[in-house]
């Protein structure tokens, strides 16, 4: 057996076969695929299409937004991750061709395949917002966790300019789909927290703007939340959807069913509506005749084999797939094997018979050395993979699991070992 | 989500990464400490070197009871409960038990030199 699939905890070489994989994007869900794809096919010629050299450790954005890790910490490189027998085309898909089996750069090299592995990640969507652009992250104390450690940085430029000044802090949440949902709560408790420890908590007022009439999707975690927002004096507004920002004014325009709602800031967390980037949401392989508009904005797959309904050469893996919870890592994390599975499965010609359960994770840091284990399931289950961790409990366990553990295992999971 | 034996070592590995160079120069160093005390007949004193190695143990066990949530950005008030208490003793045991397999192979040779 050979020892990368012993690591792997599978068979060497499930198959053979001289299939054509593209895999598209080369996050967390591409790399990842790419590793356990050349274990598991023998002889595929396996294509993985993406411009970016570095790689973002993105789980660890909040860290680096509220000051506790340095941004240095979050940037690696696909060099050292991407397997030998893998060809890496630096390029970024212009335009998906189902159709024809195709894929298109954007310098214009046409790519067929025999199989497509789409996982390109999510497009943050600034323009959503009236007058917001990733431009004002860290200017007129706007900031933002998402996309990228440059953003991050420049968040906690802001978090660190208002927490030594206080006022009013703005913390909000965009309806949809979101990467790492937990982040906008993450971001107002930490810097709650710091203001705290730093004995300026009476110089602010923090409100959280939330777009429905709940914190988080799993009910028991909304609970706790409800209770501990106004235990620590975070306000939270119910059903406030950020519309706009006149970052001259410091004032964030939200919709709510009472009507537009201003409200004057002097720190605002801005999360933007995210959604599949614009050649995947143009192409046919999105969601195009889903009933509501937010299903629409994400490709189509089957939210348990995780193949494409009307293309099923077509998989998708991580933030890209239309799946109603679970955009992140860990979430790719149980997606990635699944494919493989049912990939392996059909150059087999057999049934796919690897289901994806809807598993997510968040370690749910409350305050700095504290966080809760947050696990659960497309029922909304929790499925703790540690029987003897409370998700309920705040304990400094799952603090240094997400503080030091986390990215050993997320870098396990790049190389395809777990 | 379970994991496996083989998913946990990969990951103590990736978390351990970083300092893999400086773990395989110590274990070369206390390799070569030990043939040297080997050859020079310093494995006599055994039980005294093994005392020894047991007392930086101990001291390297109590310092990471008390420095470890601090050097994690936590305090002691933040531990809760049986989970995070035996996690931090079960931490200052591993890594005491660390420190006396580090330290043993120069106490040998220097104990049994004396």
């Amino acid at each position: 057996m050979a020892s990368g699939a012993l690591l792997g905890g599978g068979s060497a070489y499930a198959v053979r076969s001289n299939a054509r994989i593209v895999i598209v994007g080369a996050g967390a869900a591409g790399v990842s695929l790419a590793n356990r794809l050349v274990r598991a096919v023998e002889g595929a010629r396996i294509t993985i299409i993406d411009r970016r050299e570095e790689h973002f450790y993105q789980p660890g954005l909040t860290l680096v937004a509220t000051g506790l890790w340095r941004p240095e910490r979050v940037v690696g490189h696909n060099t050292d991750f991407l397997p030998r027998g893998v060809e890496w085309v630096k390029a970024r898909v212009a335009e998906f061709d189902p159709e024809a089996n195709t894929v298109v750069t954007d310098d214009g090299q046409r790519i067929g395949y025999d199989y497509l592995l789409v996982a390109t990640g999510l497009k943050i969507d600034f323009a959503a917002i009236e007058g917001m652009s990733p431009g004002l992250i860290g200017r007129e104390g706007v900031g933002c966790v998402y996309d990228n450690p440059d953003h991050a940085s420049r968040t906690w430029q802001a978090i660190s300019a208002y927490a030594a000044k206080g006022g009013v802090g703005v913390f909000t949440r965009a309806p949809g789909g979101l990467k790492c949902a937990g982040a906008p709560l993450k971001v107002a408790m930490l810097v709650e927290d710091q203001m705290r420890r730093e004995g300026r908590r009476d110089s602010a007022q923090f409100i959280y703007t939330a777009h429905n009439d709940g914190l988080f999707s799993q009910p028991d975690v909304n609970g706790f939340l409800k209770e501990n927002f106004p235990e620590r004096g975070i306000a939270i507004q119910w059903h406030h959807r950020m519309t706009g920002i006149e970052p001259e004014a410091k004032r964030a325009t939200f919709a709510t069913p009472d009507g537009p709602v201003r409200i004057d800031y002097d720190f605002i967390h801005v999360v933007p509506p995210m959604r599949a980037p614009d050649p995947l949401f143009n192409s046919p392989l999105a969601n195009i005749g889903a009933q509501t508009p937010e299903d629409r904005k994400w490709l189509e797959v089957d939210r348990h084999t995780l193949r494409h309904p009307r293309y099923p050469n077509v998989f998708g893996a991580g933030d890209c797939c239309g799946t109603p919870i679970g955009k992140t890592a860990a979430t790719v994390k149980a997606h990635v094997p699944v494919i493989v599975q049912n990939l392996v499965r059909l150059l087999q010609e057999r049934e796919c018979d690897a289901r994806f359960n809807g598993y997510t994770s968040c370690p749910l840091i409350t305050v700095r050395g504290r966080a809760l284990l947050v696990e659960f399931d497309y029922d909304l289950k929790m499925i703790p993979s540690f029987a003897f961790i409370d998700p309920l409990q705040q304990h400094w366990v799952p603090w240094i699991l997400k503080d030091r553990m986390l990215h050993g295992a997320y870098n396990a999971m790049l190389r395809g070992r777990i | 989500m379970a994991f496996s034996l083989f998913g946990i070592l990969a990951v103590l590995l990736e978390v351990l990464r970083p300092l893999l160079p400086v773990l395989v120069l110590i274990l070369v160093v206390d390799l070569a400490l030990l043939a040297l005390a080997a050859k020079r007949g310093a494995l006599v004193k055994f039980a005294a070197a093994l005392r020894a190695a047991a007392v930086v143990a101990v001291v390297v066990f109590l310092l990471v009871l008390v420095a470890a949530p601090l050097l994690t950005g936590a305090t002691h008030a933040q531990l809760s409960g049986a989970l995070d208490w035996l996690a931090l003793f079960a931490a200052a045991f591993g890594i005491g038990l660390a420190s006396a397999v580090i330290a043993w192979p120069p106490l040998q040779l220097m104990l049994g030199r004396a």
